[in-house]
């Protein structure tokens, strides 16, 4: 029974892959066989790092997009379809490892990747109109003390209680992270990664730590190959960054699920703290970025 | 020649970008993953197995369910009112759809939006409500609303069509799309 359920795993992963598969080999062999090894080395190395770093909860977008750059071995103009579909397929691994390795309740689960999906295609439309530079600003600074707070709970310091252990929620705990979880699908219509605020939401709600990360990787593998499918139609990818995104996405992901799962609670939770301190630094960042530039 | 005059509403929209779900063949493959999943669940439940396990089954017929039937709808609906939004000021926009000798001309709220050349096009596909006209790259086509031509009507054109450019195949549209 098991196995069947990880083929039927494999199916949906492969699912995805086909659009891909065909599509390369239909219209895009040319390219793949012209590749050059430079292009290759750069396609794995992107992968592994981003998507260690993504499993991690640091996202891998802004990472990868660094790396094409530094390597200038892509075209800027297939950056957003190489990022989406090669990192598809890492993190539906993501989602199935860690959904297999890690207890949580599945009710729970359900109600938090239903609340994603309603939060990202329900309220698209009013989102856009949201200012981004003041969610920036209000996200970063929000996050710092809540990494604070974790920090103390972890090291049992001050009056925030000990750091949770359940392995799902109910009652006005579910509620509340159900909305949050419809404002963070929401949010990510306009760039704002998922990760580390459902994290931050599901601990300070109790969660244990190792049981937040099928539920942010769910929700995210969820929404993600919306947008895949469209680059797929629509050639805007490069053929060996995406393939090499793919592959060396997926090891990276599993180091970084060995580093995870085999890491003691008390570092985990520090781990955590400093991808959020990392998140806020970023958005705060982004916001000074655009700010600079004149853009709301 | 022929024009054709709509206003793009949100059902419209819908109708047009959203296939039915039980026409596409991979929603019985959702159907068996749902199926598998809902059993697993629910078996592991019983056996009193780890949650880890009733998790893969809950993950599994989530998928399954969400992929499978809810999918598509929710992606065009949301493309819809994210494009009103943005660029109508929220409003339902008119799109007029010019035939001509020499290409085709697509007007936005009275605005000119784009020109199709008929070489561009690659198939003419005829649905219960409305025509389809494919562009090489597959994803762009020209809708044609059959109750919507304001100088022509419907089986003229088809017929204008099949005589002027018969080098653009003509065939039924794909059974999930056939509204």
């Amino acid at each position: 029974m098991l196995l069947a359920i990880q083929i039927l795993l494999g199916v949906l992963f492969a699912g995805t892959g086909i659009g891909l598969v065909v599509d390369i080999g239909k219209n895009r062999m040319d390219e793949l066989k012209g590749s050059t090894g430079k292009q290759w080395g750069s396609a794995f190395a992107v992968g592994i790092i981003a998507n260690f770093l993504d499993t991690l909860g640091c996202g891998s977008y802004a990472p990868s997009t660094f790396m094409y750059k530094l390597f200038n071995q892509i075209d800027d103009i297939n950056i957003p379809g190489t990022l989406n579909v090669g990192d598809t397929f890492p993190v539906i691994f993501e989602a199935f490892i860690f959904t297999t390795s890690v207890e949580c309740d599945p009710i729970f689960l359900w109600v938090m990747y239903i609340c994603a999906a309603v939060g990202s295609f329900g309220f698209a439309s009013i989102v856009t109109k949201w200012p981004r530079n003041k969610i920036r600003i209000a996200l970063g600074t929000i996050m710092i003390p809540l990494a604070a707070i974790m920090l103390c709970k972890n090291l049992g310091v001050g009056p925030f209680g000990i750091v949770g252990t359940a392995t799902g929620l109910s009652g006005w705990k579910l509620i509340v992270a159900a909305a949050l979880n419809i404002l963070w699908g929401a949010l990510m219509d306009i760039g704002f990664g998922l990760y580390a605020p459902c994290m931050a939401t599901c601990l300070l709600l109790g969660v244990d730590a190792a049981t937040c990360f099928p539920v942010f990787m769910g929700s995210c593998a969820c929404l993600m190959p919306a947008c895949s499918i469209e680059f797929i139609k629509s050639h805007r990818y490069d053929v060996p960054h995406t393939v090499g995104n793919a592959l060396g996405g997926c090891i990276g992901v599993f180091i970084a699920w060995k580093v995870v799962t085999g890491l003691p609670m008390f570092w985990l939770i520090n781990l955590i703290c400093i991808v959020l301190l990392w998140t806020s630094y970023t958005l705060l960042s982004a916001a000074k970025k655009d700010k600079a530039k004149g853009i709301a | 020649m022929f024009v054709n005059e709509y206003v793009m509403t949100r059902k419209r929209y819908d109708k047009w970008a959203a296939p039915k779900f039980w026409r596409l063949p991979i929603f019985y493959v959702y159907c068996i993953i749902f199926a598998a999943g809902t059993f697993g669940w629910i078996y592991f439940h019983h056996v009193g197995a780890s949650l880890r396990w009733q998790s893969v089954g809950a993950t599994l017929s989530f998928i399954a369910l969400y992929r499978g039937v809810f999918f598509k709808w929710m992606h065009a609906d949301k493309t819809f009112r994210v494009t009103r939004a943005q660029y109508f000021n929220g409003k339902d926009w008119t799109c007029k759809v010019m035939i001509r000798e020499k290409d085709i001309a697509l007007f936005i709220n009275n605005k000119i939006n784009n020109h199709v050349n008929w070489e561009d096009l690659t198939k003419f596909e005829e649905a219960k409500t409305y025509y389809k006209l494919t562009s090489k790259d597959q994803i762009e086509g020209v809708m044609l609303d059959k109750d919507s031509f304001t100088e022509g009507d419907s089986s003229s054109f088809k017929q204008w069509m099949l005589e002027q450019h018969p080098e653009i195949k003509y065939g039924p549209i794909d059974p999930a799309f056939d509204k």
